[in-house]
């Protein structure tokens, strides 16, 4: 749990976040994510009643969209070796 | 030497086709301009040397009839011109050259507009006030001790300062809005889907649209013109349908009622007087109600920041931009995002990896998109009773450099007009009304139904030919 009573586990985010922070960035941080977090949580207060993630209209007919694969790539093996196109000029 | 001051993209073409001027003396005055002006307001992170060679074809080939012919441009440093740094305000991308162009440049470039540089902005776009950037604040030009607002301080200021004739920023929560009413010009976002991102440095992606930023609303309707449409490169682009929008329908206005508490009197001032003017002209006033508005500023810092962290996630000094070397991968990892990354970064990095963490997903997340659709229904139904909604675009005029940096909650509530918008993905506009007793320009915001750019527009002009 990255929250105890109250407190954010700061060196717990960073790590999954992916980022170093010094003694003075983790202090500060800290102080500031109690305030914002108590701000944020009065989203608590908001009654959504039973909604459905199917209500949610902008998360609706959400899907991944990839390009048709009709350009298939040029044979690329030649003998034991693999051919394939400068990248680097 | 011409007179900057006062033109519109529609008079300038005039002049070029007439001859009275040409595309470079038009390009050379904005950069002498940026020469003498740029170090005091940091409007630019660079001025493009090859600005004036593009004025110089257009003028040898007289080709003055493309929809943008020799209009010059400022670009905010998020969106991708081939070849060019495109930075995102952050010494993660310092160095960092786009490899293409975005889908809004490509559309501009074959309009005949003109690039005259990459202006400052909010590191990855996620601050109000231009102080977040990796290069400098961005200084109001009507108060250089003032913030020029943001996220996109740099293009607003340029505009503002005649360094620009207009220019192009992001929207994520209100940063073309709050920097355009902080400068005293038009800022324009679009309708959700409606102008291709693809090309634009992401920050939170559900929110995310570029726009116009100008001296009128005609100029921003022009570039708006331009850059809509469907891109088959961003999957949630679409075509927008045509309406007319001739200024003459009598509009049914909902003016918002909003808490009292934090708004200055002036802005007070500049919505009654705002109120009077457009009931003048005719247009029937009704007080409207957005009862779960109240919600959208910590709805919106929690998908905000969950959106950018996942985004950001690429900038790990493996595919782009700075790379510091740690004591294994992950240290390379660490220490390249512990560099390159600014102070407000980190912490939106670090609050949206909390909010989509294993045991919090469902209370901050979830029901932030929960909440988020509460609004969206709030918005529709009010749109079946009025044509647009009327509010401030912030609860102040301009503050001062650094009075809010100390507290992120205190900037975070110079959103709080805005982001409902980016939320539900209407289109919004912000239009000059007036300045403030110490001479700080205030704006007015009207926002349309989805699609209705058209009726921005209309009572745009219509209210800025009156105001």
């Amino acid at each position: 749990m990255v929250y105890m009573q109250g407190k954010v586990d700061i060196d717990k985010l960073a790590l999954l976040a992916r980022i170093n922070l010094s003694e003075k960035e983790k202090e500060k941080l800290q102080k500031e994510f109690g305030s914002i977090l108590d701000y944020v949580s009065e989203l608590k207060k908001a009654e959504v009643g039973k909604m459905s993630d199917e209500e949610i209209a902008m998360a609706k007919g959400i899907k991944n969209i990839a390009r048709e694969d009709k350009e298939s790539h040029e044979a690329a093996v030649g003998g034991v070796h693999v051919k394939v196109k400068h990248i680097l000029k | 030497m011409i007179n900057l001051q006062n033109l519109t993209i529609k008079k300038t073409k005039e002049m070029m086709k007439s001859g009275e001027i040409t595309a470079v003396d038009l390009v050379s005055g904005y950069l002498k301009n940026i020469k003498a002006k740029n170090k005091d307001i940091n409007a630019y992170l660079e001025s493009f040397d090859d600005a004036l060679e593009a004025a110089k074809k257009i003028d040898e080939e007289k080709n003055y009839d493309k929809p943008l012919s020799g209009i010059p441009f400022a670009i905010k440093d998020n969106i991708l011109i081939k070849d060019k740094i495109c930075s995102a305000g952050s010494k993660m991308l310092e160095n960092y050259k786009a490899a293409y162009d975005a889908t809004v440049i490509k559309k501009l470039r074959d309009a005949g507009a003109i690039f005259l540089g990459r202006t400052n902005m909010d590191e990855f776009a996620m601050g109000s006030s231009t102080e977040n950037s990796a290069f400098g604040p961005t200084k109001n030009p009507h108060d250089l001790e003032r913030v020029a607002g943001g996220t996109s301080g740099g293009s607003a200021a340029a505009v503002a300062a005649d360094m620009a004739l207009v220019a192009l920023g992001s929207d994520t929560g209100g940063s073309i809005r709050q920097p355009a009413g902080f400068c005293g010009v038009v800022g324009l976002k679009p309708t959700y889907g409606v102008v291709s991102r693809s090309g634009l440095i992401a920050d939170a992606s559900s929110l995310d649209q570029i726009g116009s930023i100008a001296r009128n609303v005609e100029d921003a309707e022009i570039i708006f013109n331009v850059i809509k449409g469907k891109d088959e490169m961003d999957s949630t682009s679409m075509e927008l349908s045509a309406f007319s929008s001739q200024p003459s329908a009598k509009l049914k206005i909902g003016l918002l009622r909003y808490d009292k508490k934090g708004v200055s009197e002036e802005v007070e001032e500049a919505m009654s007087s705002a109120v009077k003017v457009l009931s003048e002209l005719g247009h029937e006033i009704a007080e409207i109600e957005l009862p779960h508005i109240e919600y959208s500023l910590p709805c919106y810092y929690i998908i905000q920041p969950a959106e950018a962290s996942a985004n950001l996630a690429r900038f790990d000094g493996v595919r782009y931009g700075l790379f510091k070397e740690g004591e294994n991968l992950l240290g390379d990892y660490m220490e390249t995002r512990s560099v390159g990354f600014g102070d407000e970064t980190k912490k939106r990095i670090m609050l949206g990896t909390f909010v989509l963490s294993a045991g919090y997903y469902d209370a901050y997340y979830g029901k932030a998109q929960k909440v988020r659709e509460l609004i969206r229904r709030d918005f529709k139904k009010v749109f079946e009773k009025v044509d647009v909604i009327l509010s401030p675009v912030s609860p102040t005029s301009a503050f001062k450099i650094g009075e809010k940096t100390e507290d992120p909650l205190q900037m975070y509530l110079a959103d709080i007009f805005t982001v409902s918008a980016n939320l539900v993905g209407v289109p919004a506009i912000s239009v000059p009304a007036g300045k403030s007793k110490n001479g700080l320009p205030i704006g007015i915001q009207f926002i349309a139904p989805w699609f209705r750019e058209d009726i921005l527009f209309n009572i745009g002009k219509q209210y800025e030919q009156c105001a």
